[in-house]
């Protein structure tokens, strides 16, 4: 595993992306619509009503967050998945594989670009919607990003089950659909995650996604963290972040070898 | 000195509950330095052997070793050995210039000086004209350039090809062909698969022929014909064949003779006694056609199969 290899593969997700016309520009406007669509829907109710439910007056401000954070936090999950079917597809997988560790260095790189590409398609819109509303950050940005970053390293250990499951199932797009859908449910994206019934806000705890957007959220809007206070919830961060990699790089390599074993990898 | 090591390789493949048998013991060693062809019809189980010595596959049972290192055990050190071009022009990126899929491989095969590497493999296969462009706009032939390029850029002690001409017009297949033979003369082990007999005659040092997951047999080209009896075939066009045929029954060391609706074709034999019965018979003799032995007839005989319509 080379720090070479990580950089070349980040450069050429780069100039792909440059080269697919549209690629950013899409990105961006999804993520605009994704914060717009509950804000032109417009608030239900009154602003008490939503102040009491989510601890912060600030509705606009909110639903920015919230679909900023989790167009930037929850897209790794499936460009990794995305990108094993699109290399699949194509016939460049085999080519990455017959390479020393080409299938790590070019997942490294893919990590690193899917940063890159996050800070972008949620930071402009975030940025443009702060000095929109006219917002103002009741607690630190570092603290938010601090989340974000921190957040990145278990949700890339996520990643791993997605890109297990298209080495498997190949045929998955209907299912990360569906997953994505639910994911965006349960990390509290349109509805605030103490609502939920304990099952299901057990399984809501259980994705890293969840602790970054509750996270960001409440060190900005100054809302209640899920486990009472930033610390305590910035070190279930921390354990995602030591758990997940470690879990989802065992299950991969698990597919991985299974694969290899029957059809191989490039097939499709 | 052997390169390549392969011990009772079996592989299977299971879809659907039903099980494959691809590869069903194969024991080869190819030696550094020699030019391996593996010669078989669709289906023998050729590209599967590859993706085994390449780590892309793990085998049902056997062992593989390259350089030394186990298939394995140490896998990234066998990938690091070999340079190998499996699926041909889909085997690099299309959105990315011909020089940035070189880079980017180069950098995954850890290649130090990256620079100089890509700028010989430009000259050395004439890369120039069309390598700063994106690959999406190249000819099939130079995709296929650039891909075989990127098989080199590590500059393997083995490489593998698998079909390489596959999709090439003539020219471009001879260049290919040339190129190949190029890096072997300079001391790379090459493992090349084809069902072209003519590719195989051409390049290779040894020959394996495979067919159903099996080796059928192995040799050199010389070897390989001599299986089929060294003997040259006459075949003979004739106004009246069968008292011709009578005749050459007599002549000394023809080993066999057979009729052909209106020709006889004769094995074996001193051609000039041939023809000497043939014009003393005072049949006319309107065609004559000789061929000598060749590896069609040999794979025909060894499974029963033609390689070629
Ligand atoms: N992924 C797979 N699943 C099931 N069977 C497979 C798979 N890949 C190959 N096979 C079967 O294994 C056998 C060997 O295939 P292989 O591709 O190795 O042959 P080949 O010699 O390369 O043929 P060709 O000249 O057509 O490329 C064939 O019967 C093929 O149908
Ligand atoms: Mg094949």
């Amino acid at each position: 595993m080379s720090w070479t290899g990580v950089m070349a593969a980040f450069r050429v997700k780069i100039k792909e992306s440059l080269r697919y016309r549209g690629y950013w520009i899409s990105d961006l406007g999804f993520t605009f619509l994704m914060a717009l669509l509950p804000i032109m829907i417009g608030r239900g109710g009154d602003i008490d009503a939503f102040e009491a439910l989510t601890g912060t007056g600030n509705y606009y401000g909110y639903m920015l967050l919230g679909a900023c954070t989790f167009m930037a936090i929850d897209a790794p999950l499936w460009q990794m998945g995305n990108w094993f079917r699109r290399e699949q597809q194509i016939g460049t997988l085999q080519s990455i594989y017959l390479t020393p560790d080409g299938s790590m260095e070019a997942l490294g790189g893919l990590a690193l670009f899917c940063l890159f590409r996050s800070c972008i398609i949620a930071g402009i819109p975030f940025a443009t919607g702060f000095v929109w509303f006219g917002l103002e950050p009741s607690r630190g940005i570092i603290l938010a990003l601090a989340f974000f970053i921190v957040g990145f390293i278990p949700v890339c250990g996520l990643s791993l089950f997605i890109g297990a499951l298209v080495l498997r199932l190949k045929e998955t797009g209907a299912l990360l659909n569906t997953l994505q859908m639910s994911f965006g449910l349960l990390m509290g994206m349109w509805v605030q995650v103490s609502l939920f019934p304990v099952a299901v806000r057990a399984v809501s705890y259980s994705l890293p996604m969840t602790w970054v957007a509750s996270g960001v959220r409440a060190s900005i809007m100054g809302m209640p963290y899920l486990f009472g206070s930033w610390e305590s919830d910035f070190i279930a961060l921390l354990m995602h972040s030591i758990i997940m990699p470690v879990l989802g790089a065992m299950v991969f390599l698990y597919v991985e070898k299974r694969v290899k074993m029957n059809s191989g990898v490039g097939s499709f | 000195m052997a390169i390549v090591e392969i011990r009772d390789l079996y592989k299977e493949y299971r879809a659907r509950g039903k099980v494959v048998k691809a590869l069903n013991g194969i024991d080869l060693t190819i030696e550094e330095g020699e030019f391996f062809g593996l010669l078989g019809p669709n289906g023998a189980g050729k590209t599967t052997l590859i993706q085994c010595i390449t780590t892309l596959l793990i085998p049902t049972k056997g062992e593989i070793s390259v350089c030394g290192y186990d298939a394995l055990r140490e896998p990234s050190k066998v990938r690091a050995s070999i340079g190998c071009m499996l699926t041909g022009e889909r085997s690099i990126y299309w959105k990315l210039t011909g020089r940035e899929n070189l880079d980017y491989f180069g950098a995954l095969y850890h290649i130090k000086k990256r620079r100089d590497r890509i700028e010989e493999l430009i000259s050395m296969l004439s890369l120039e004209d069309f390598i700063d462009r994106r690959v999406e706009t190249y000819s099939s032939g130079q995709r296929m350039k650039v891909a075989f390029a990127k098989t080199l850029i590590a500059d393997p002690p083995v490489i593998i090809l698998d079909e390489p001409t596959i999709t090439l017009d003539v020219l471009a297949s001879r260049e290919l062909r040339q190129a190949i033979k190029e890096i072997n003369r300079n001391g790379t082990t090459v493992i090349y698969t084809t069902h072209l007999m003519f590719e195989v005659e051409e390049l290779c040092d040894r020959v394996a022929i495979i067919d159903e997951g099996v080796i059928k047999a192995l040799d050199t080209v010389e070897g390989l014909k001599r299986i089929s009896g060294d003997e040259r075939r006459i075949k003979l066009s004739l106004s009246d064949p069968s008292t011709v045929a009578e005749a050459l029954r007599g002549v000394e060391s023809v080993k066999e003779v057979s009729e052909e609706n209106g020709s006889v074709v004769v094995v074996g034999g001193a051609l000039d006694s041939i023809l000497k019965a043939v014009l003393s018979s005072g049949v006319e003799l309107k065609d004559i056609d000789v061929s000598s032995p060749d590896l069609e007839n040999v794979f025909l005989k060894l499974t029963g199969k033609r390689l070629e319509e």
